[in-house]
């Protein structure tokens, strides 16, 4: 299959998260917890421009990457900012660092950064 | 690299705000009673008359959010004496963040009507989180994101972390 060419790709961020909670926090719960508040912020129409998808966590070191359109990063990441409980776990999202691919995103995750 | 400083309701949250990347925090009850010389007076009027009255009282420091369901306690007169007086407007992320889905619309509405009055008067503006609870509080990063949700530039929201904080702390010799 021919690739697109450049200017037709999505252009994607990572974003890399660590969530700040004192009990530990499923996968799953944050997934869920993302598409609510990202949801209830920008709309489904922005839902659909954004796209965020969790691409990895790390349930121990409560730390993950969240793959999203770059034209929606930033209304994405106060999405996240405004996230208060996770599966009723008092907690934030604290955003770490952002990046443009996912092999350097999940490489600062494993490495702890 | 650039002085974040915060204000914060509860103690604890003081040794965990550096962690996340501030470098002065400053512990603030809200209340009447304790308005001193010493420390940084932030009151929350509760109507427009009572926003009016705290103008004339020469301790305060920061009116902050000055508005309720209804509307803004302040117009332009209002701005013009607490620039003047050198009194700051501050809007705090923790009332945001408390308040249910219905109410932060009203409330996104009331904090940028306020921004984009005190930006366009040329007053002075705090951001601050006000947490109770470390998990109210934010890095220097999401407040910043916080005043661009509000309608300020990036580098106007900034300034409202950083310059306009230290200028208070520099009024008050702390």
């Amino acid at each position: 299959m021919k690739p697109f060419p450049a200017v037709l790709k999505e252009k994607k961020r990572y974003v890399i998260f660590e969530i700040i909670s004192e009990k530990r926090v499923k996968e799953d719960a944050v997934k869920k917890a993302f598409f609510r508040e990202i949801k209830s912020f920008i709309g489904i129409n922005g839902m659909a421009d954004a796209a965020p998808t969790v691409v990895y966590f790390d349930e121990k070191s409560k730390k993950g990457v969240l793959k999203v359109d770059n034209r929606a990063l930033k209304q994405v990441e106060q999405a996240l900012s405004l996230i208060r409980e996770i599966s009723f776990n008092k907690c934030f999202v604290h955003i770490i660092k952002t990046t443009g691919t996912v092999k350097k995103a999940k490489e600062l995750v494993k490495r702890g950064d | 690299m650039k002085a974040f400083i915060d204000f914060v309701a509860s103690e604890d949250c003081v040794s965990f705000g550096k962690k996340l990347g501030f470098s002065r925090l400053l512990f603030n009850e809200l209340s009447r009673d304790k308005i001193s010389k010493t420390k940084i007076n932030i009151i929350s009027p509760k109507s427009p008359e009572e926003s009016k009255r705290q103008l004339r009282n020469k301790m305060i420091d920061i009116i902050l959010d000055p508005f309720d369901k209804r509307g803004l306690f302040i117009d332009s007169a209002f701005l013009n004496i607490a620039k003047q007086k050198q009194i700051s407007i501050g809007i705090s992320f923790s009332k945001f963040l408390r308040a249910d889905e219905n109410s932060r619309i009203r409330l996104l509405h009331n904090m940028r009507r306020l921004t984009a009055l005190v930006s366009k008067l040329k007053g002075d503006l705090v951001l601050m989180s006000l947490a109770a609870e470390i998990y109210e509080m934010r890095s220097p990063e999401q407040l910043i994101l916080f005043g661009e949700m509000l309608g300020l530039s990036r580098a106007q929201a900034t300034w409202c972390i950083t310059e306009s904080p230290k200028g208070i702390i520099r009024r008050k010799s702390l």
